[in-house]
């Protein structure tokens, strides 16, 4: 069953009420709850803080706006809060960052598969691959720093080894922009992938400015440092091939349409039957949220919403392990290097491209990425349990 | 509130849980080659490298009263001793300070959920919140009386400050059972108890007889804190263990 978006209504926005109770509910199982139910929560996290932006920055933009604008951004601030909330106060901040990089892996993968235009698609398993290898170096910071499995969070749904390696990732500006899609002519599926991945890697860049600084030993402090700047890669790249000539109201009416489509594809898929409940009222408070917006979008612009959004939302954001696709991008397209707005084999990168200059600047001092995973390969229970023999492996039967 | 746990209580973290994707996941990892040879050694060359440039987390400050300044400035030209007692001075205030806070933490855990059987009962908690507060004024006391300010932070109570964090955490969590509440308070009761032995020798060698004898009397009652921690630790699992029991009681 699919949603029309013209015709379901949602809860008029004088009716989507909290209180801070509900706003700190209880958290989820760190132990018990599914990986993607987590999954989901960080993803949407990011979600609503996309929304919480782009909103602020319509406001700067727009006076006759604002007062809308600030109606519907107060409801998305206590969205934000509700789900962000739902994660426990056992998830360490390493965890979280694990999650945020299966979201990253996971939610990418899923995008990359159901996106039309060819293009696009390979932007996303481009930043998929990079992803992927932050989710290996972070399981071995976790391992050798605190040693914990990463496993204990990911649920065994992603794999854990290198990908483009994080330190080649560190490109010159002009080699992280892309072509952006075309507001006429593109699929409804392509604008909602768009900002539904621009919004989760903004979000994790976000997250790692906030608790890199956590840290109290020196290589996670670094590795923090070095993978939030690529974080930063990652958005510079994901609002590139979003097209800049949408307005104002249009690139709103698609913020709320981007919101029902993934609480609704979370709705759909979600195993805890309380969050399930949740997703769905989410769903509605959305609609209403569109609602309102596309109603502002037809009295200011004069245009018809129909124009850019799809009568019935697409098939929801697949919300599981993509490893046979991931393997196969890793197989084929781990050693492509950008030269600005394309993808090229790393041999034909010229030696004095801006990015090798930019990469070896920031190397100079060695790389926290590659130090914290020298010879690391991923080990149920951690790589200790290799190395039980050096020291006597006790408790033998 | 609808408990999660009741729902699908089913832990889902170890590998045995998903016997295909863990096979794919261990396959997966051998396959992978790092993009760097060596081992956890680079670690520690880093940690080494920002330890020999280290300048601590901070610093004592100068004293602030006059008689405190007449008084330390004699003593200072001699040594710097007054200091390291100061600093560990303030890390008892610090813990005993928190040490209140987590046993309120405590007292709600215990009150939501009172087992005469097993104890604590609310008297005992209380006794002993109290007894912490009370080391607390007597280390408050002990500092303006040598002439310097209880309100620092000293290096060694940041320090301290850090370790408690995470009993905190496990303490003002609505989620956590008796037994790892209990277990939480364990492990600030052996810190306190060693925390103020040091503090007897420290007072003990630097002189200040008419401390140690007030100390004392604060270990002791430390010693029987750590001793009821313990007892009722002890019955919380193993009543747990009788009713197979892990987790929150019910
Ligand atoms: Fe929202
Ligand atoms: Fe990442
Ligand atoms: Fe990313
Ligand atoms: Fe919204
Ligand atoms: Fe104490
Ligand atoms: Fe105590």
């Amino acid at each position: 069953m699919s949603l029309d978006l013209f015709k379901e209504q949602g809860v008029p926005l004088d009716r989507q009420v909290f209180t801070w109770r509900e706003l700190a509910g209880m958290p989820i199982s760190k132990l018990d709850d599914d990986a993607f139910t987590r999954v989901r929560i960080i993803l949407m996290n990011g979600i609503e803080a996309e929304a919480v932006r782009f909103s602020h920055a319509a406001a700067r933009m727009n006076r006759s706006l604002q007062l809308p604008l600030a109606r519907v951004r107060r409801i998305d601030q206590h969205q934000q809060t509700m789900v962000n909330w739902l994660l426990g106060a056992d998830h360490s901040q390493l965890e979280t960052t694990i999650g945020f990089e299966q979201v990253a892996v996971e939610v990418t993968a899923a995008v990359a598969q159901s996106e039309p235009d060819p293009y696009l698609a390979s932007v996303y398993r481009f930043g998929m691959l990079e992803d992927f290898d932050h989710l290996y170096r972070f399981a071995a910071l976790m391992d050798r720093v605190e040693g914990k499995d990463a496993n204990n969070i990911l649920q065994s749904y992603s794999d854990v080894r290198p990908g483009r390696p994080t330190s080649v990732e560190h490109r010159a500006p002009e080699d992280d922009l892309r072509n952006p899609y075309d507001r006429r002519t593109c699929a409804p599926i392509t604008r909602l992938n768009a900002y539904t991945i621009m919004a989760a890697e903004h979000m994790t860049h976000d997250y790692y400015m906030v608790v890199g600084p956590q840290f109290a030993d020196p290589v996670a402090r670094q590795l923090y440092a070095e993978i939030a700047s690529i974080e930063e890669q990652h958005v510079t790249q994901y609002e590139s091939i979003i097209d800049p000539t949408e307005t104002w109201l249009e690139k709103w009416v698609i913020h709320e349409a981007t919101e029902v489509y993934n609480y609704w594809s979370c709705a759909r898929q979600e195993t805890n039957p309380r969050l399930r409940a949740l997703w769905e009222r989410m769903v509605s408070y959305e609609l209403g949220q569109l609602h309102f917006a596309m109603e502002l979008f037809k009295n200011v612009e004069h245009r018809d919403p129909a124009e850019i959004l799809p009568a019935t939302l697409p098939e929801p954001i697949a919300f599981k392990s993509h490893r046979a696709f991931v393997r196969d991008v890793l197989r084929n397209e781990t050693d492509l290097r950008a030269i600005g707005t394309r993808f090229v084999p790393k041999e034909q990168v010229p030696p004095d491209a801006a990015s090798n200059q930019y990469r070896n600047q920031l190397n100079k001092d060695g790389s926290p990425s590659e130090i914290i995973a020298a010879g690391w390969r991923w080990t149920p229970g951690t790589e200790l349990v290799n190395m039980g023999a050096l020291v006597g492996a006790e408790g033998r039967p | 509130m609808a408990h999660d746990s009741k729902i699908a209580a089913m832990n889902r973290t170890g590998i045995g849980m998903s016997p295909v994707d863990g096979e794919q996941m261990v396959q997966s990892a051998r396959e992978g080659i790092p993009s760097m040879e060596g081992s956890a050694a680079g670690v520690q060359t880093v940690r080494e490298q920002y330890i020999s440039e280290r300048t601590g987390i901070g610093s004592m400050p100068p004293p602030t009263t006059l008689k405190g300044v007449a008084k330390a400035a004699a003593a200072l030209v001699r040594d710097q001793r007054p200091n390291v007692f100061l600093d560990r001075l303030g890390e008892r205030l610090a813990f005993e300070r928190t040490g209140v806070r987590l046993y309120d933490a405590l007292i709600c855990h215990i009150s939501v959920l009172t087992d005469k059987t097993l104890g604590p009962t609310m008297n005992e908690l209380r006794t002993i919140r109290d007894e912490e507060h009370r080391h607390f004024e007597l280390i408050r006391n002990t500092i303006e009386t040598m002439g310097a300010d209880p309100t620092v932070l000293t290096p060694a109570a940041d320090a301290v400050s850090v370790e408690a964090r995470g009993l905190l955490q496990i303490l003002t969590d609505p989620r956590s059972s008796r037994s790892q509440c209990l277990h939480a308070i364990l492990v600030a009761e052996l810190s306190d108890n060693d925390g103020w032995k040091m503090l007897i020798d420290l007072a003990r060698s630097l002189g200040h007889d008419d401390l140690v004898g007030r100390f004392e009397q604060a270990a002791r009652a430390e010693e029987n804190h750590l001793a009821k921690v313990r007892g009722w630790l002890t019955a919380q699992v193993n009543a747990d263990t009788k009713e197979g029991r892990v987790g929150v009681e019910a």
